[in-house]
């Protein structure tokens, strides 16, 4: 690729995303995506699957400016709620919930909901550099990766996050089982039937993660916040745009933070088969191993805030680039999107960016000015989202829960989702009561299928033989980073002791628990 | 609370029978080509059950605070008010829809519970439900729930 | 007042026959009177999912229904939830189901029982139309030494069994049938790799993790043009005569009457009123007949296949025996 080639190509794609009619379509999606990304359980692929038909009014360039835009916005506004209710709007959010809930209920929404909008604006836009530059080489890496390399990051996104907890050690492994035993349940796509679904039909589905994360954090919590005898105030919270600037005078302590959950991000997002929510969970879980901090993570650490959002927004750009370099859908929505190609009567795939120079280079462009209006947008909202949480809270507790609800049902369009969400709230509030965390259960709950589909994958692969993940070279330089990664905090602690020292009590630092 | 965590872990290892149950009827070895479609689902419940008698054994053998009450006097009947009307809309669903359900139980919270003037309670209780049916039925094309009566009320029959 | 009344009734009057006359609508004795839910039974993205969304908003462009048709997906258990949603919506006019081949192979795979405990199949439906037929292409890497169907053949029987190893969607479902089709002509024995969609599958093959798909052209067209994949067969009945799609060979041409095709259809719930029937059955007709499908058809290869009423079902009883038949060969039937 040559640099200046594609320089050029670029000033021209900004040139194309700038024109009005373009500029003013990126604010509607940006708005729609933002109000789509607020509400639990609906995310960007319902955002884009509802626009479609719109597109049909539009030119290919600006249709694909519409749906990108809405794609950005539920980024951005996925974070809104994990942060001020602790219930995710987007699947990676989970992780940004575990410091920023913290922070919002010590009365700093502001410092949280800046901390989130940056960094997700500083992903994304490293991340779409690296785009404009390397697309067609990182696209041909990316279809090296396949079933036993997939398997072999999938455990290192394991590793990373292994000793997330540090309360009762038994009570943690207990939840990692419960939720890989969860991410069983359904429809065996390996051996094409039901497995532990007990007769019903519905279940097939699974148990979804997004529904189960609603009930045991944000239900859960509105259990506990009742029994702690009823708050009829909100929170009080500071709103103003002082936060903003407080915030981003923290930033460049965590540059390295931020430059490694980065290059993360966008690497897992741009493999298919991973995506934006194994990346958050890894990033905030190597930010807690390697911060200073990292003792003090879930309990309101700025930077716990920081690191999974910048990997979630460098991912959500890295799953596009399959899509435009070779016409593979890197994530759900991205398979929507590529159905408007069809739509607007686009190939797909690889001459994209040799036939269509405007729309891919429109698209290019209209990433860079998207992502720069979309955190303008939601910075200046911030001290009006931030004024939600003083709404009293007889109103919001009934609101959060039927939004939940509607966002639940969404998920599968049925009404089974509904008790499972109910019944995970319940379940919720009693594991907190007792002690038991959930954040191992809810990123086992993530992993598990995923994790367990590529490993049968590649045995069927290696008929049998587990050989395969060893006489891969990617998979096996993986699977010894997995090792050595899930070694380093015992490494760690052997090192501290022939040095003599006392090893620190562990804080009860308890992550999202 | 100590009662309740044993019998909560209690629960658990019930749970991890069932679940066990469940993955038994699924072929649980190992094949030619990798782990049957059992295989994971039968040991990770065993390893949850293992894991619920540990927790069972190890709050068993635990002593300290005995006397502290699982929940403050009061409360479970608070958590109830919450939970039981969530319970009951999920329930009659069919019926209600989540629109009218949700109007139902934003009008008894907000008056029940958060004792609102009545004008906030009914703008509240209508307007969410109705913005919320724009929103999902009318702009973005979402079929919700609607229940039996608004489908009657809508378009009749 | 009152003249002014007659007056624009009478107004409203000629308007209305003059959209009845025009045809706008098509003017059926039926239009539905809120918008109709079209289930997918698969998730976002996929073919199915893609086919819908296409045409839901041609619907809308054309005018072809008073109503806007709103694609739901309900991926569960490979089309399970999807097929006993429809059966909870008996005798409803406002919902329709778009299918593929796990229409057949799903109630086959499993016991799908409804509330009142018997057996789902899809004579439970009410068909509405077989809108389009998919077509599958046995496809290899561009790089790899098979240039035609003969060598690849020679290579399968040649290795040791599960040698050559085949991405394909899900398990149980088409994409592995047509394996066991292969396998059963050849003698030859293959490794399936199960994927979870179309587009994984295809860049499974373009990354060399397997070594032949079939995949339907349009998942794999882009590549195709790219020179990364190479085409060795369709199994259709006939060479497809849209653009290059023409030079593919059939398998039946080279020697192996092997035969396979996908419904894309459109059905109704249990006990769909008539006039309902018929007004769908309008709408898809002329969906069809829009520049864009048109164009559609011909980048995917599809085959446009418009087919209604006696004719249809005989044709789904036909694939349903031949589902059956080689599920039954390789052992997949449920009891």
């Amino acid at each position: 690729m040559d640099p200046i080639r594609t320089f050029h190509d670029l000033l021209y794609g900004l040139g194309v995303a700038a024109s009005p009619e373009n500029l003013m379509v990126a604010v509607v999606g940006l708005l729609l995506g933002t109000a789509i990304g607020v509400l639990p359980g609906l995310g960007g692929t319902n955002g884009v699957a509802l626009l479609l038909p719109l597109t049909f009014h539009l030119k290919p360039t600006a249709a694909i400016i519409l749906l990108a835009s809405v794609y950005w916005g539920a980024i951005f506004g996925g974070a809104i709620t994990s942060i001020l209710f602790r219930i995710p709007g987007e699947p990676w959010s989970v992780a940004t919930m575990f410091d920023g809930y913290p922070l919002a209920k010590q009365g700093k929404p502001g410092v949280a909901l800046t901390a989130a909008f940056t960094s997700s604006f500083i992903g994304a836009f490293v991340a779409i550099v690296l785009f404009t530059f390397f697309a067609p080489p990182l696209a041909e890496l990316a279809l090296k990766f396949g079933p036993p390399e997939n398997f072999a990051v999938l455990l290192l996104a394991f590793a990373t996050i292994a000793g997330l907890e540090s309360g009762d050690p038994v009570k943690a492994v207990l939840m990692t089982f419960l939720g890989l035993l969860l991410a069983t349940v359904g429809f065996d796509i390996v051996s094409g039937s039901p497995r532990m679904t007990f007769g019903s039909v519905a279940l097939q589905s699974g148990v979804n993660f997004v529904i189960i994360a609603i009930g045991v954090f944000g239900l859960g919590e509105i259990l506990l916040t009742v029994e702690e005898a009823l708050r009829i105030e909100g929170l009080r919270a500071r709103l103003s745009f002082r936060d903003v600037w407080e915030t981003w005078k923290m930033f460049p302590r965590y540059v390295w933070t931020i430059v490694r959950s980065t290059l993360l991000g966008f690497w897992i997002g741009v493999l298919p088969g991973t995506g934006a929510t194994p990346a958050s969970f890894m990033s905030y879980g190597m930010a807690r191993q390697f911060s200073p901090r990292g003792s003090k993570f879930g309990t309101g650490e700025v930077e716990g805030v920081v690191a999974p959002e910048t990997a979630a927004h460098a991912a959500g750009v890295g799953a596009l680039l399959p899509m435009v370099t070779l016409g593979i859908p890197g994530s759900p929505t991205a398979a929507v999107m590529l159905a408007g190609f069809f739509i607007w009567g686009l190939n797909p795939g690889p001459l994209l960016f040799r036939e269509n120079r405007e729309f891919v280079w429109g698209l290019i462009g209209s990433m860079y000015l998207a992502n720069v209006i979309g955190v303008l947008i939601v910075l200046t909202l911030v001290p009006a989202f931030a004024a939600i949480v003083r709404i009293p809270f007889a109103i919001l507790a009934p609101l959060i829960t039927i939004l939940c609800s509607i966002g639940a049902y969404a998920v599968n369009n049925q009404v089974l989702d509904l008790w499972i969400m109910l019944g995970s709230g319940l379940a919720g509030y009693l594991f907190k009561k007792l002690g038991y965390p959930l954040a191992p259960l809810v990123v086992a709950l993530v992993l598990g299928d995923m994790t367990e589909q590529a490993f049968r994958q590649s045995l069927i692969m290696g008929q049998g033989s587990p050989a395969i993940f060893f006489t891969r070279p990617i998979a096996a330089f993986f699977l010894a980073a997995s090792v050595a990664v899930f070694l380093l905090p015992f490494a760690r602690k052997v090192v501290r002791r022939a040095r003599g020292g006392a090893v620190p009590a562990e804080a009860p630092g308890t992550a999202g628990s | 609370m100590r009662k309740a965590a044993l019998a909560f872990a209690g629960l658990l290892v019930a749970a991890g029978i069932v679940f066990l149950g469940e993955a038994s009827r699924l072929p649980t070895g190992w094949t030619a080509s990798g782990p049957g479609p059992g295989f994971f689902p039968f040991w990770l419940a065993t390893g949850f059950t293992l894991a619920g008698l540990a927790v069972l054994v190890r709050t068993w053998s635990s002593h300290h605070s005995p006397g502290e009450a699982f929940l403050p006097g009061g409360a479970w009947k608070r958590i109830l008010v919450v939970f039981l009307p969530m319970v009951g809309i999920v329930a009659f669903l069919h019926y209600l829809g989540i629109y009218l359900g949700g109007l139902l139980y934003l009008l008894g919270y907000t008056r029940g519970v958060g004792r609102h003037s009545w004008p906030v309670v009914v703008a509240v209780s209508v307007g969410v439900p109705l913005v919320l049916f724009l929103i999902f039925e009318r702009w973005f094309l979402m079929p919700m729930p609607k229940g039996l009566v608004l489908e009657w009320l809508l378009y009749g029959r | 007042m009152g003249r002014v009344q007659k007056g624009s009734l009478a107004l409203v009057m000629v308007c209305l026959v003059a959209l009845l006359g025009s045809g706008v609508w098509g003017a059926p004795a039926w239009q539905p009177n809120r918008p109709v839910e079209w289930t997918v039974p698969a998730g976002t993205g996929g073919g199915a999912d893609q086919q819908a969304r296409l045409m839901a908003p041609l619907i809308e462009k054309y005018r072809l229904s008073p109503q806007p048709f709103i694609p739901v997906n309900r991926p569960a258990g490979a089309g399970a939830q999807a097929f006993l949603w429809m059966i909870d919506k008996t005798g409803d006019p406002h919902t329709i189901l778009i299918t593929l081949d796990s229409l057949f192979a799903t109630p086959a795979a499993q016991v799908i029982r409804k509330r009142d405990g018997s057996r789902f199949s899809w004579r439970d439906l009410t068909p509405i139309a077989r809108l389009l037929l998919d077509h599958f292409v046995l496809w290899v890497h561009a790089e790899s030494p098979w240039r035609t169907l003969d060598d690849f053949v020679r290579a399968a029987k040649a290795g040791p069994p599960g040698r050559l190893k085949m991405a394909g969607t899900g398990s149980k479902q088409e994409d592995e049938i047509i394996m066991v089709l292969l396998e059963q002509s050849w003698g030859a024995k293959f490794t399936y790799v199960p994927f979870p969609g179309g587009g994984a599958v295809a860049a499974a093959l373009v990354g060399k993790q397997v070594d032949f798909t079939v995949n339907n052209p349009i998942e794999a067209v882009g590549h195709w043009e790219a020179g990364r994949v190479r085409p060795l067969a369709i199994f259709a009945s006939e060479r497809v005569r849209v653009g290059k799609w023409g030079e593919i060979p059939t398998m039946k041409e080279l020697g192996y009457p092997i035969e396979y095709q996908m419904l894309r259809g459109i059905f109704g719930p249990p006990q769909m009123p008539a006039e309902a029937v018929a007004f769908y059955q309008e709408v898809f007709r002329r969906v069809l007949d829009t520049p864009e499908m048109a164009d559609f058809i011909e980048r995917g290869a599809y085959t446009k296949a418009y087919l209604t009423g006696r004719e249809f079902v005989q044709w789904l009883e036909r694939k349903d025996a031949l589902v059956r038949n080689l599920m039954e060969k390789a052992g997949w039937l449920a009891r």
